[in-house]
This record gives structure tokens, C-alpha cells and sequence, in this order.
């Protein structure tokens, strides 16, 4: 039986809702500490965007996008951290500290589960770089841009803001654009399945994040099933918030473009066939 | 059979985000500058369409050196607009970094480097085509009938509407960002030009 010793594993699976929680009180209103304490500013707007930074725009001359990495210098350090934590380690930033999917996940849990729309049918992998590519190359070619009208890491905690009487954050809500993210907020997080639809379809940063998670997963620490192990129970499947585990002919797999390492399909396996561990590491 | 499938669900999000990419949504615009004491730089106008009840427009940028001091800010011309000016700040200010404080439109203690976020919520309280479908501005709202620079008066004889920057101590011209009504812009109704 596979028997996983890994400390990280026991010191990160478990407390999981802790390092959620300490998420939105370093990124989310009303502290938002992290941001406060070394940039000034109130959101992830500004010195802290993650989303666009790396977009280059028609137009651009290479200064000015140089000159977008200084002003977003600390969303650059962030992207570039959460990729170093992927390639050895998995997705721990998604499933563990992002407080745009944390907050949404929190949210979905307080929300009864008999009433949470499914996702799970629908491909996510598609639609996730579908939607990346156009963010993409929509801007280099003057098409237009999703970096701001569908930005995450504005609206959620824009949503929080406006919970504890922020005027401007209100005021993004009496347009169309606030009200259509707000939507969004509710249909793919808070009343989706597992809260992570939003993260699964439409996160750029989780894009990127999972396009690392799968090209370097023969190097890192990745979740894993044995398939010796596997009695193909399946209830790995249902309990995935990121429909990321699907059967083949050669039994279960997990998708490593969408897992999160979030270990709620190790819980639920009785057979211990699903660890936390590097590849071709004995599961004993 | 599983790949045709793929690819053709991956055809049809690229479709959808491109006409989501596209679209401009007419209520609201954001735009960003640079206020300084040669009259500061607007990368573009503000964007939106005539014949809402209410729009929302997010300035942000920086002062650039050497300017200090207070800023007042006024949204000119026509059509006649109530409006409310908010700054972005947390909810709970930690006090770690001193900011300008917004006092009505005035923002007080400016220093060169700050960045600024602030949103606008204009309400249309005039004809032109862009009267609002309900009621006047409340009377906290300020009113747009602040007087707009010589030579901005555009073809129709009407200045056009624009959020200005100045300073408080000399009247300086720090910054000014146009509003454009992209549908009525070909008609002559409101229109500009930025730096």
C-alpha cells in the first residue's frame, strides 16, 4: 500500500484553509498587507498587476514595454516566483495562497453544494488557452485587449472592497463591465462546484502556471496516482475542483495543465494510490 | 473523435474572446497620464458612448518631478455633467506609506512620484442627446461648469468635455485627459484632441 512520508505534503494538505485565509490577508481588502506593507498601493492594480506586464501591445515600442515590467515590478516578481514554486513544487500558489480562486473557493463552500452548477463536462483545457491565446495576440495585433475589462485580480477584490464600503469600489460596479465580472464571479466561483471553474476556464496567471506544471513535471513534486494502486473507484473524479482526473483505457490519470495540488483526491482515496510526489519516487 | 472535439471547442472560446476582446463597453473608460508642470501627457482619451444614465471613468498615473503641491481637478465643457470624483485607497489604510488625501476635488499633499488611481462616475443633466433617462444628479454631485481653457471650443461652438488637472497654488495646467463620445464624434457634438 502506498504509504507517502512526505513532510511537505503533511505540513501543506491539511492546512490548507489556513494558507487560504493568509492569502486574503495579504492580497484582499480590507488589509490587503502584503501590498500595503512594501508598495503603497490598494489592489492589484498598479506596481502589483500580474496580467499584463507581458503583453505587448500594437504599437509598443521596446522601451515602453521595458518600462511596463518597472512599473508592474512587483507582479513581475510575483509571476516569476509562483513559476520557481510550479516547477518544483506544483501549482501550490493556485491551490494554496492566490486570493482571487482562494476567496472564490472559500465562498463556494459556504454555498450548498446541491446547489452549485457542475462544470465538470466541459473541457476546460480549450477553453482555458482559447481564451489565453486571444489574450495573448489580441493586443499585439490592435484587436483590442481582455488584460482590464476581464481582469480577475481586479474584480474579486473590487467585490470584497465594495463589501466594507469602498466608494470607488462601488463605483466599479455601476458599469456594464463590473456587473458582467460580477457575474462571472458568481456563475464560475462562488456557485460553481469546487468554487474553481473561474481559475479553471479563465485565469491567465493559471494559464501560464499550469503550461509550467505540465512541462516540468518530470521534474518536480506533482500529485500522482500508482496505477497499481487504483481500484478505479472514481471517487477521485467527483471530488476534483478542476475536473483535472479522467479515466482511459489504462486506468486514471491526473492532467497536470489543470491540477492544483490541492490533495482533496488523496483524502478520498482509501486505497492510498494518489501521493504527493516526484516521479519515479518510490510511493512506499 | 476526442480531438476534433478539442479543437473545436478551442476555435469557438477564441471566437467568443475575440468579440469579447473587441468590445468596448460604451459606460465606462480608463485612461492614463502623466501630470506635470509643462501641462503633463494623456496616453489616449477617455472612450464611451452618448445616452447612458451614468458613465465610470478610472484615471490612473503619475506626477512627475518637480511638481508638489495640492491638484484640483474639474471635469469642463459640455454637455453638462454632474460628477463624483473617488480615490482608490484601501479599505483599511495601514498608514505605512503617506498618499494624497481627496478632499471633494481637491487632492491635497501631491508629491512627484505619486501615482494616482480615481474614478469618476459622470451623470448626464443636460440635452445634446445625452440627457439622462432618469432624474437629476443628487446634490452631492459637483457640476461641470468649470471654465475650459481659450481655443478649446470645438466646431459646433460647444467645448468639449474634459477632466483637468491644475494646480491649486498658480492655476497651472498639470494635466488634461478628453472625454469622447465615440458616436457622436463624426457629428461635431464632443470631440478633443490629447497630448
Amino acid at each position: 500500500m502506498v504509504r507517502t512520508t512526505d513532510s511537505t505534503r503533511r505540513a501543506l494538505f491539511p492546512r490548507r484553509t489556513f494558507f487560504l485565509l493568509l492569502g486574503l490577508a495579504l492580497f484582499m481588502p480590507p488589509f490587503v498587507l502584503l501590498i500595503q506593507v512594501s508598495t503603497g498601493d490598494d489592489s492589484f492594480c498598479g506596481s502589483w498587476c500580474p496580467r499584463m506586464f507581458f503583453l505587448w501591445r500594437e504599437g509598443t515600442t521596446l522601451s515602453a514595454f521595458l518600462f511596463g515590467w518597472l512599473r508592474s515590478w512587483a507582479g513581475v516578481l510575483l509571476v516569476f516566483s509562483i513559476i520557481g514554486v510550479t516547477f518544483f513544487f506544483g501549482r501550490l500558489w493556485c491551490s494554496h495562497l492566490c486570493p482571487i480562486g482562494g476567496s472564490l473557493e472559500l465562498g463556494s463552500r459556504i454555498f450548498p453544494r446541491r446547489l452549485s452548477i457542475p462544470y465538470a463536462s466541459i473541457p476546460a483545457v480549450p477553453i482555458r488557452y482559447g481564451y489565453f491565446a486571444v489574450y495573448l495576440i489580441a493586443p499585439a495585433i490592435g484587436l483590442g485587449s481582455l488584460a482590464c475589462n476581464y481582469c480577475n485580480f481586479a474584480a474579486v477584490p473590487r467585490v470584497v472592497a465594495a463589501g466594507f464600503g469602498s466608494p470607488a469600489d462601488i463605483a466599479y460596479f455601476l458599469r456594464t463591465a463590473g456587473i458582467i465580472n460580477l457575474a462571472l464571479i458568481l456563475l464560475l466561483g462562488i456557485f460553481a462546484r469546487g468554487g474553481r471553474a473561474y481559475c479553471n476556464f479563465l485565469c491567465p496567471v493559471g494559464a501560464i502556471d499550469g503550461l509550467v506544471n505540465r512541462a516540468s513535471a518530470r521534474f518536480g513534486k506533482r500529485v500522482r496516482i500508482d496505477q497499481h494502486a487504483c481500484n478505479d473507484c472514481g471517487n477521485c473524479t467527483t471530488v476534483c475542483p478542476t475536473s483535472s482526473i479522467s479515466e482511459n483505457q489504462e486506468g486514471h490519470r491526473i492532467d497536470q495543465l489543470s491540477c492544483l495540488p490541492c490533495g482533496k483526491c488523496q483524502e478520498v482515496c482509501d486505497d492510498h494510490a494518489i501521493s504527493y510526489r516526484k516521479p519515479f519516487c518510490p510511493t512506499q | 473523435m476526442l480531438r476534433w472535439r478539442t479543437i473545436l471547442i478551442f476555435m469557438l472560446a477564441v471566437g467568443i474572446s475575440c468579440v469579447a476582446a473587441a468590445y468596448r463597453f460604451g459606460d465606462s473608460a480608463h485612461a492614463i497620464g502623466m501630470l506635470s508642470s509643462n501641462g503633463g501627457k494623456a496616453r489616449h482619451p477617455f472612450k464611451i458612448k452618448s445616452g447612458k444614465e451614468n458613465y465610470t471613468l478610472i484615471m490612473t498615473g503619475i506626477v512627475r518631478p518637480p511638481y508638489q503641491g495640492d491638484v484640483r481637478i474639474a471635469l469642463e465643457g459640455s454637455p453638462a455633467m454632474g460628477y463624483k470624483i473617488y480615490d482608490s485607497v484601501p479599505v483599511i489604510d495601514l498608514g505605512i506609506h503617506r498618499r494624497p488625501e481627496l478632499d471633494g476635488n481637491i487632492l491635497q499633499g501631491v508629491h512627484s512620484g505619486d501615482r494616482l488611481a480615481l474614478w469618476l462616475v459622470m451623470k448626464p443633466q443636460s440635452a445634446d442627446g445625452l440627457e439622462a433617462p432618469s432624474g437629476e444628479p443628487s446634490d452631492n454631485y459637483m457640476f461641470s461648469d468649470e471654465p475650459a481653457q481659450p481655443g478649446d471650443a470645438g466646431p459646433a461652438g460647444k467645448r468639449p468635455l474634459k477632466l483637468s488637472f491644475y494646480a491649486v497654488n498658480s492655476g497651472q495646467k498639470l494635466l488634461q485627459i478628453p472625454v469622447v463620445f465615440a458616436d457622436l464624434q463624426q457629428e461635431g457634438g464632443a470631440h478633443g484632441s490629447h497630448h
